[in-house]
C-alpha cells in the first residue's frame, strides 16, 4: 500500500509539473500557425482584409488610411510612407453585462455556501490595427487591414488576446475608408 | 516511510512550481542554451535577390498572413517586429552582404500565456523558423530560402 502511495505521489507530481510547464517551442509552433477562418487559412483572411482601389495612388491611399483610423478613434503610432504601413491602437470598454451577471451570481452562490469567489471578467480591450498599402500596378493599389485585440480583466491583468476574424468589422472599416478616399480624391 | 517520502516529493514539487510563477516583475527572457552557430543557422536564410525593399514588403505581408500585428518597424535599419496573440513576438531583420543576395534573420520569443508575468522564452526549434516563417516568406517571394552556409544547404 505504501509503495502504491509513493507511486501515486510521484505520478501526481509529474502531472503537476507537466501541466505547469508547457514546452515553449511546442507552444510557439501552435501559436505561430496561420490563423483559420471557417476552416480556411491565409487566403480567406486576405480576402476579408483587402480591397483594391484605382481612384488614388499609394500616397493618397496612405493619407486616406490615416484619416480613417483617426475617424475611428485610433492613435496612429508607426507610419512608413515608403513601405505603405500604418500601425495604430485604441482602448475600449470590454465589459459585457452577461459576463458580469454570471460572475455576480457565482459570488452570491459562493457566499451562500460560505466560500469566496473571486469575480473575474473582461474590463478593457486594446484594439491594434495594421494597414498595408501596396501598389499592384500603375493604376491600382491594394489596401489590407488587420485587427487584433488584447483584453484586460477587472484585476488589471492582460488575460486574453484574439485576432479579429469577423468579416463584418472589416466591411465596416472599408465603408469608412471609401468615404475617406472620396474626400481625399476630391480634396474636400 | 515511503508515504512520508511521497508527501515530501509532492510538497517540494508544489513549492517549486509556485515559486516559478510568483514574482511581481516582468520576468526576463530565458535565452536559448544552443550555440550561437546553431541559432544563426536556424534563424537566417539567404534569398537570391538584391531588392531589399521587395523582401521588406514580403516580410510585412507574410507576418500579416500569419496573424502578427506589426508593433514596430525601422525601414532604414531593416527591422520589423510583430506580436501574435500577446504571446509570440517575432523580429525580422534584413541585410545584404553582397549585390546578389539579401539575408533575413528572424528571432522569436514566446510566452505560454498572454499575462504580463508569464516567462518569455527564446524559440530555438529549427522547425518553427522553417515552417512558421521562412517557408511562407519563400512562397511570397517566389524564391528559395537558402541556408547561409553552403555546406548546410548541401546537407539539407
Amino acid at each position: 500500500m505504501s509503495e502504491y502511495n509513493a507511486k501515486l505521489g510521484v505520478s501526481l507530481a509529474s502531472v503537476l509539473l507537466i501541466s505547469s510547464c508547457v514546452d515553449p517551442n511546442q507552444h510557439a509552433m501552435t501559436i505561430g500557425a496561420p490563423p483559420e477562418v471557417a476552416g480556411k487559412t491565409i487566403v480567406s483572411m486576405r480576402e476579408i482584409q483587402s480591397r483594391s482601389y484605382t481612384t488614388l495612388d499609394r500616397e493618397g491611399l496612405i493619407q486616406a488610411s490615416a484619416a480613417t483610423l483617426q475617424d475611428l478613434g485610433f492613435t496612429v503610432g508607426e507610419v512608413s510612407k515608403e513601405y505603405g504601413v500604418l500601425v495604430g491602437s485604441k482602448e475600449r470598454d470590454a465589459v459585457e453585462a452577461g459576463e458580469v451577471a454570471v460572475q455576480a451570481i457565482l459570488v452570491i452562490l459562493a457566499a451562500l455556501g460560505g466560500r469566496h469567489h473571486n469575480a473575474v471578467f473582461d474590463e478593457t480591450q486594446k484594439i491594434n490595427v495594421t494597414v498595408l498599402v501596396n501598389q499592384i500596378d500603375k493604376k491600382s493599389s491594394q489596401v489590407r487591414v488587420f485587427f487584433d485585440r488584447h483584453i484586460t480583466n477587472n484585476h488589471g491583468q492582460l488575460w486574453k488576446a484574439d485576432l479579429i476574424t469577423d468579416a463584418e468589422i472589416y466591411k465596416q472599416f472599408f465603408e469608412k475608408f471609401s468615404k475617406s478616399t472620396f474626400i481625399e480624391e476630391n480634396k474636400l | 516511510m515511503r508515504r512520508k517520502l511521497s508527501i515530501l516529493i509532492l510538497s517540494v514539487v508544489l513549492v517549486a512550481s509556485v515559486a516559478g510563477c510568483a514574482t511581481n516583475q516582468e520576468p526576463p527572457v530565458v535565452a536559448s542554451q544552443k550555440s550561437a552557430v546553431e541559432l544563426r543557422a536556424m534563424q537566417s536564410r539567404k534569398f537570391e535577390t538584391a531588392d531589399e525593399k521587395k523582401v521588406f514588403r514580403a516580410i510585412l505581408a507574410v507576418m500579416l498572413d500569419l496573424g502578427y500585428a506589426i508593433t514596430s518597424m525601422e525601414p532604414k535599419a531593416g527591422t520589423i517586429t510583430g506580436n501574435k496573440l500577446a504571446q509570440l513576438t517575432l523580429t525580422a531583420s534584413i541585410s545584404s552582404s553582397d549585390r546578389k543576395t539579401t539575408t533575413v534573420r528572424a528571432n522569436a520569443v514566446v510566452k505560454t500565456n498572454p499575462q504580463k508575468l508569464a516567462q518569455p522564452h527564446q524559440v530555438d526549434n529549427p522547425e518553427f523558423y522553417q515552417k512558421r516563417f521562412f517557408e511562407p516568406l519563400s512562397q511570397a517571394l517566389f524564391l528559395d530560402a537558402l541556408y547561409e552556409d553552403t555546406q548546410k544547404s548541401a546537407q539539407n
